[in-house]
This record gives structure tokens, sequence and C-alpha cells, in this order.
């Protein structure tokens, strides 16, 4: 489905920058999150300056409250966050033809500061989270 | 590709801040240390290459029924 382009308009102030980029699309460091209400809990992340990077992203503590990555506190600090309520967490989806089977990157969350409205995707290393863990059981 | 020989202790520097050291060696593997600037994510090629893949896939050309998906999700909820 094609949104009408008012949607999916943005000031300047909406950009947030992954200046590490995300792997696989490394020329892509500036994206625009689309959050609309009737569609949570998912979001629409895409780039401003590369069209192919776009994604469906979700909060993973919406279908596993149990999500506690371990990630090292150095990625944290890079994020220079003061407060948590700062930071925002998201999975990127892998939307399947069959959309009850769509999945979710638990193995590579993104975490944002929307404070200095920076990114990162960090990569977990651990068994417990997968690249493609099924939102819907 | 550069190919040096190091040994335990001896490191490598690249640029101006990435430093890597051999910090152990035995038959099979090798410990390295590395230091690097913030900007500069360092990860395992295997982990790398899985989230890159999956990044791949997961990007669409346009946004999807974002709409259906939500509703698909609140019936889970139900």
């Amino acid at each position: 489905m094609e949104q009408s382009p008012e949607a999916l308009s943005y000031s300047t102030e909406d950009v947030i920058s992954f200046p590490a980029g995300i792997p696989g699309f490394e020329g892509a460091r500036e994206f625009v999150i689309f959050t609309r209400p009737e569609h949570e809990p998912f979001h629409w992340m895409r780039s401003v300056s590369e069209s192919a990077a776009q994604f469906v992203l979700i909060n993973p503590l919406q279908f596993r409250p149990d999500y506690d990555p371990v990630v090292p506190s150095s990625e944290i600090r890079d994020l220079d966050v003061r407060d948590p309520k700062e930071l925002l967490l998201y999975t990127i989806v892998t939307v399947n033809d069959d959309m009850s089977k769509s999945t979710a990157n638990l193995a590579g969350p993104l975490f944002v500061n929307i404070r200095t409205r920076v990114g990162k995707q960090l990569l977990v290393d651990d068994p417990r989270w997968s690249t493609s863990e099924r939102i819907l059981p | 590709m550069l190919v040096l020989t190091r040994k335990p202790g001896e490191a490598i520097h690249i640029g101006d801040g990435i430093v890597i050291t051999v910090v152990e060696i035995d038959a099979k593997s090798c410990r390295i240390g590395i230091q690097a600037p913030p900007s500069v994510p360092v990860y395992r090629a295997e982990v790398y290459k899985r989230i890159q893949e999956e990044n791949r896939r997961a990007a669409t050309p346009a946004q999807p029924d974002l709409l259906a998906m939500a509703e698909l999700f609140r019936k889970r909820e139900d």
C-alpha cells in the first residue's frame, strides 16, 4: 500500500542520524521514523536519501516483555543518554508475505536517543535472541 | 590483503585511532585486542553478516499495510 506523500512528509527536526550506518545499507545515515496511532505497535522508518532503506519497526517489548539484551555499556555511552526516558528501543521487522508470520530481528536492536536524535543498531551476540523471532504466536 | 606477522604482545596501528594487539595464540586460535574510537563499530564477522543479511531481507520497497498488521497484532492480544 502506497502512502500519500503528505503522510510521509517530515521536517528536519525529525531526522535521526545513524553515524555508524545500518549494516547492509552503509550509505544511509539519516532516517525518519513515522509513528501513527493506528499503526501501533508498528512504526515505519525510511532513509532520507536511499529509497531501498525502508523498514517496519516494532518495540520488541510489545511482544517479548522478557527482552533484555546484554549491551556493552560503551555502546550506550556513545548515545550520550542523560535520562533513560530519552532512549527508545526498536527492532526491525521482516514482513512475511503471510503477515502473521512476520518476524523481528532481536539480535540487532535499534537504540535511538530522542534528545540528540542519534541512533545506532547494536549487534547482540547471544543465542537467546535470534534475527528472526516470530511476532505473532 | 596486507598480511603481517606479529608475536603475542605486538600490535598494529591502523590510521589514527585503531590499535590491534595479538594477546594470546595457541595451535587453533588467537586472541586479539582491539582499540577503536566509538564511531568505529567492531564486531565478529559472522555476527555482522547475520545482521546485514536480515536487514537486507527486512528492507521493503514501499510501506506495507501497517493498518492490517496492527489489526493482526491487536487480535493476538484478545
